[in-house]
């Protein structure tokens, strides 16, 4: 029976190439874009997930600071750990881990290699993560000082097949005995490691004090907490601890943040983090667009499978006459929908190995390619044919079963068959899919050129920043400026601690000077040179620019911008003093001697915040280079050659403010390009499925077509015959996802602090699109049928 | 066989409610060649399709192998259907996509006949029918008389009790409606029951017997030998 079903199938594929085609073609690409978005997907939500004990290992992570100047650490207190490990009953075990940020050197025989991939961590870590170990003894192998746990990879670089444990390695110098051999650890995690020197060699080599509960940042903690026992619990726990060691001041300031292991990589704001990070939203929305587009060519299978019930309903009339039950003709349908999605699968999975990579990079993640990928590629695929296959196929089976065998004995077409109510829908439904992404696309683009186009209240264009990079670099930032500003084409050279793009911001308490603490407002500050507003262009309303003049300037004077002023609520700011806190968090009174215009340093996500700006060459990580843009190339020549001068051996890097503000918006543009792309496969798809069902119209239509020209019809009033019911459905297709459209994209357009208002104009132009492709589709058909000679038709029948 | 009382068919669209069949009496014993005439639009498809449990009545009786079928559902129809009843359609309705030997073979394939069976079963009916030269042909690759054999031999490869034939000759050349009515008579010879629509008031004369329908009423039944009114 099956071979049966399966040989109709065939030669029915075959017949009937053009249908096959449409149905392939459509499934092919979007099982493809599937393939390449479910990978992905799966690829993200694997993080961690190989770890056995992951649902019960959480990082601790601290929030520092009040209201609206709170700061997020990935790195914790390094007391945190051993005072689990001492006083914290519900876990079973806690570890630090402090990753070695530049690299370690290490040395055996004639090998001299940097590892980029080297942590000290506590005895405990092993006993966290349960990583099994080859050779060597979990429990023991980070004791003590001087003993390091490699993995596999590293062994066999420096020691070959033999087992390394007991052998020893040049680590920065210093002898350090192997204690323990583990499998790599797969790629998918936030810690990607390859040796684990014990901690307790950071006290031995007196680099570190082991137990600070007041600093924090570079060493992350890590918990195994025992069944049923809640991270709130550890979090009060902690809590108390910190206000018993570091004081009630301390500890109102901070916050504990309990990260589950398989969190750590969706989590993007925390400083210091370690491994890849992903937006989840960003994922979530490829995956909808993935079943977007997959279902938008599932549409069309429909579609065009039931608008052929008529060359069908011969063979399914005929086969019940004879015997067939009803559930053979759905199995004998669903077979020929699974053929036909396995023959796609097939193509999808060529155009999936042809664009993976490319695909990959332009969305800039790395998918690990280990038996976990294959295992998940073969089940995506077998999940693919069955979902496909089967929803695909499950409405043309369903429908083209229901006919009875009395029709085909007339020899008559059911007549109650003329609604095709549930194509209609598809149609409307695949449309209304294709306008949300095209209107998306026109909202994102409107929006983005919005935000490069507006004015920020600075001068973004040839204006260079060159990172101060290394200490050296901080240390001879006097004599790189005084160089750089020789240059002629050079107008403006400042040192600055936020420059936009650039993710560094100090936020403080000032108030008036007479205030009380109650009138402390937070202001973020900038650190800046005398030229910052020169090479920034930015305006000053009132007072003046800091000036080297004025020898008192330098601790003792600020620039605030108009929000400031107005917040501190200041009538007349020039020479007002006010209280800022300087070292020691003493508040010390400096004095306003300028007011700026309010100018944006972030992306216009956000709004403008009141704004500080005071001398302070130490904290500058950032020079700011304002040229004439006729010698830029002269002026980066001149950096070029200035910069390896004061700094022999190093090179300036260096970015263009534009591009550095452009980068603000990388998720946007992204997005946009991906939208772009999602838009044009959808509507793509959608028409060729317009393609197929307008060919099929036309087709039983060919009599009337015939009648109406011998009566007289022009070619125009056919066109328009064929074309009407389906511009309708676009039509309808545009009323419905206009207001689904603004309530997404004024959803989407609620992130930013400075957005454009959705117009008329964008449904009209998404409605226009969608109709404009979907009537030159369906007029490439209609136009031929409208030119056929009526005679032919007329015979055929 | 076949006992019909007061057999009622009434089609209702929107707007009209049409009598095809109105208090018809059949009775068919086993081994009958029966002839079922009428102008266009008496009822005689209608009846057929009732007959070979393609549909049910509105009301009435059918006995149907002495049971009584009338309310039977589309599954009890379509079991009964396959296990006794064979049809030959005046447009052949074979399916395109079969070959000759597929399109034989279909039937056997709803019973669960193995492959082996099926292959004896289907190679015997096509020698009979002297069409095995086309076994793997196509049917829009056969003339209009053979592809009528090929649905013969698709009706008679279950060896059905029954076969009720809707204008069999209707698409084919005399000589072609010749050979296809000498089917038809020696299938009845070795005791299959047929029961045939024609407009050929010659072919009809192959029946024992011949019905003669008007406006869903049966008008005459005229007996070889003998006329009843």
């Amino acid at each position: 029976m099956l071979k049966s079903y399966i040989i109709t199938a065939f030669r029915n594929i075959k017949k009937h190439k053009t249908f096959s085609l449409i149905n392939i073609l459509g499934l092919s690409i979007g099982m493809t874009v599937s393939l390449l978005i479910l990978i992905f997907v799966i690829n993200e939500f694997s993080y961690d997930n190989f770890y056995p004990n992951k649902d019960r290992i959480y990082r601790i992570a601290v929030k520092w600071g009040q209201e609206n100047n709170i700061m997020k650490f990935a790195g914790s207190m390094p007391a945190i750990s051993p005072a689990i490990n001492d006083a914290f009953p519900g876990a079973i075990a806690a570890a630090r881990v402090l990753k070695a940020y530049n690299g370690i050197t290490v040395e055996r025989k004639q090998k001299k290699i940097k590892e980029e991939n080297a942590c000290y961590a506590d005895a405990e870590y092993f006993k966290v993560f349960a990583l099994p170990f080859i050779s060597g003894n979990p429990e023991t192998a980070l004791a003590e000082p001087y003993s390091v746990v490699i993995t596999k990879s590293i062994a066999e670089k420096y020691f070959g097949n033999t087992n390394p444990v007991g052998e020893t390695l040049t680590i920065e110098g210093d002898l350090y005995k192997v204690t323990g051999l583990i499998n790599d650890i797969p790629e998918n995690t936030h810690l990607n490691l390859n040796m684990f020197i014990s901690y307790k060699t950071l006290a031995a080599k007196g680099e570190k004090d082991e137990h600070p509960w007041n600093s924090w940042g570079s060493v992350y903690n890590y918990v195994l907490l025992k069944d049923n026992v809640s991270p709130q619990s550890l979090k009060q726990a902690l809590g108390k601890e910190l206000e018993a060691n570091a004081g009630e001041w301390f500890a109102s300031r901070i916050e504990f943040v309990i990260q589950n292991l398989t969190e750590i990589h969706w989590i993007n704001d925390f400083r210091g983090d370690s491994g890849p990070k992903q937006n989840k939203m960003y994922v979530l929305v490829f995956l909808i667009a993935a079943i977007v587009i997959l279902a938008i060519a599932c549409f069309n299978y429909v579609n065009l499978s039931t608008a052929r019930y008529l060359e069908r309903m011969k063979d399914v009339g005929i086969r019940k006459v004879i015997g067939a039950n009803r559930s053979q003709i759905v199995t004998q349908f669903l077979i020929e929908s699974l053929m036909i999605t396995f023959l796609s699968i097939f193509i999808s999975f060529i155009l999936f190995q042809l664009f993976r990579s490319s695909a990959y990079s332009f969305i800039e993640t790395k998918i690990i390619l280990n038996e976990n990928y294959f295992f998940s590629l073969s089940a995506v695929i077998l999940f693919m044919i069955i979902i496909v296959g089967f929803i695909a196929g499950v409405y043309p089976a369903l429908f083209l079963s229901k006919f009875s065998p009395t029709e085909i004995i007339k020899n008559k077409v059911v007549s109650g068959v003329k609604h095709f109510s549930v194509r209609k829908v598809l149609v409307v439904v695949q449309f209304i899919m294709s306008i949300l992404l095209i209107f998306g696309t026109v909202v994102i683009y409107k929006q983005i050129d919005f935000m490069l186009n507006t004015s920020l209240g600075y001068d973004k264009e040839n204006v260079v920043i060159l990172n101060l990079i290394s200490p050296e670099s901080k240390n001879k930032y006097q004599t790189l400026k005084e160089k750089l500003s020789e240059h002629s084409g050079v107008k403006a050279v400042s040192g600055a601690f936020t420059v936009p793009g650039i993710n560094s911001r100090e936020n403080m308490g000032v108030k008036v000077i007479d205030g009380s603490n109650e009138d402390i407002i937070n202001l973020q500050t900038v650190a800046v040179d005398y030229d910052f507003v020169k090479a920034m262009g930015i305006k000053i309303i009132k007072g003046r620019n800091f000036s080297e003049k004025f020898g008192s300037d330098i601790n003792r004077s600020v620039i605030l911008n108009e929000t400031a002023v107005k917040m501190l609520n200041i009538n007349n700011p020039i020479g007002e003093k006010i209280g800022m806190p300087k070292g020691n968090n003493k508040m010390e009174e400096v004095t306003i001697v300028g007011v700026v215009k309010d100018f944006n340093l972030q992306s216009l996500h956000n709004k403008i915040t009141p704004l500080l700006l005071y001398l302070e060459p130490e904290k500058y990580i950032a020079m700011l280079v304002k040229y004439d843009p006729e010698s830029q190339k002269d002026v980066l020549a001149y950096i070029n050659k200035t910069w390896g001068e004061v700094l022999p051996g190093e090179k300036p890097n260096y970015i263009f403010l534009e591009d550095s503000y452009k980068k603000l918006y990388k998720s946007e543009t992204k997005t946009e390009k991906l939208l772009v792309f999602f838009a044009v496969l959808a509507i793509f798809i959608s028409s060729l499925g317009l393609l197929g069902l307008t060919s099929f119209a036309a087709a039983k239509r060919v009599k009337e077509i015939g009648i109406r020209k011998v009566l007289g019809a022009s070619v125009s009033n056919i066109v328009t015959l064929l074309s009407k019911e389906f511009v309708l459905l676009v039509v309808v297709s545009t009323l419905i996802a206009s207001p689904v459209a603004y309530i997404l994209m004024n959803k989407w357009l609620q992130n930013f602090a400075y957005r454009i208002n959705i117009n008329v104009w964008m449904f009209l132009i998404s409605g226009s699109m969608a109709l404009a492709i979907a009537l030159f589709t369906v007029s490439i058909i209609a136009i031929k049928a409208a030119l056929s000679n009526p005679i032919n038709s007329l015979r055929s029948e | 066989m076949i006992k019909t009382l007061n057999l009622k068919k009434i089609y209702t669209t929107e707007e009209v409610e049409t009598t095809a069949l109105d208090n018809v009496n059949i009775k068919i014993e086993e081994g009958e060649f029966v002839s079922i005439m009428g102008p266009s639009g008496c009822g005689k498809s209608t009846l057929l399709n009732l007959l070979g449990l393609l549909d049910n009545p509105s009301s009435g009786e059918y006995y149907f192998l002495e049971q009584e079928v009338a309310n039977f559902s589309e599954r009890q129809r379509a079991k009964l259907r396959k296990e006794n009843i064979g049809f030959v359609f005046q447009s052949f309705n074979l399916i395109d996509e079969l070959t000759v030997f597929e399109n034989v073979e279909l039937p056997l394939l709803y019973l669960g006949y193995s492959s082996s069976e099926r292959k004896t079963r289907v190679n015997e009916v096509l020698e009979q029918m002297e069409i095995m030269h086309r076994r793997n042909h196509f049917p829009q690759q056969l003339s209009g008389g053979q592809q009528q054999r090929v649905a013969v031999s698709r009706a008679i490869v279950s060896k059905p009790k029954l076969i009720l034939a809707d204008e069999p000759t209707g698409n084919l050349d005399s000589s072609h409606g010749d050979e296809v009515m000498n089917l038809l008579e020696e299938l009845n010879k070795a005791g299959t029951t047929v029961v045939m629509v024609t407009h050929s008031p010659t072919y009809a004369e192959y029946g024992d017997r011949v019905i003669h329908l008007f406006d869903g009423h049966i008008v005459t039944e005229n007996y070889k030998g003998g006329f009843r009114v």
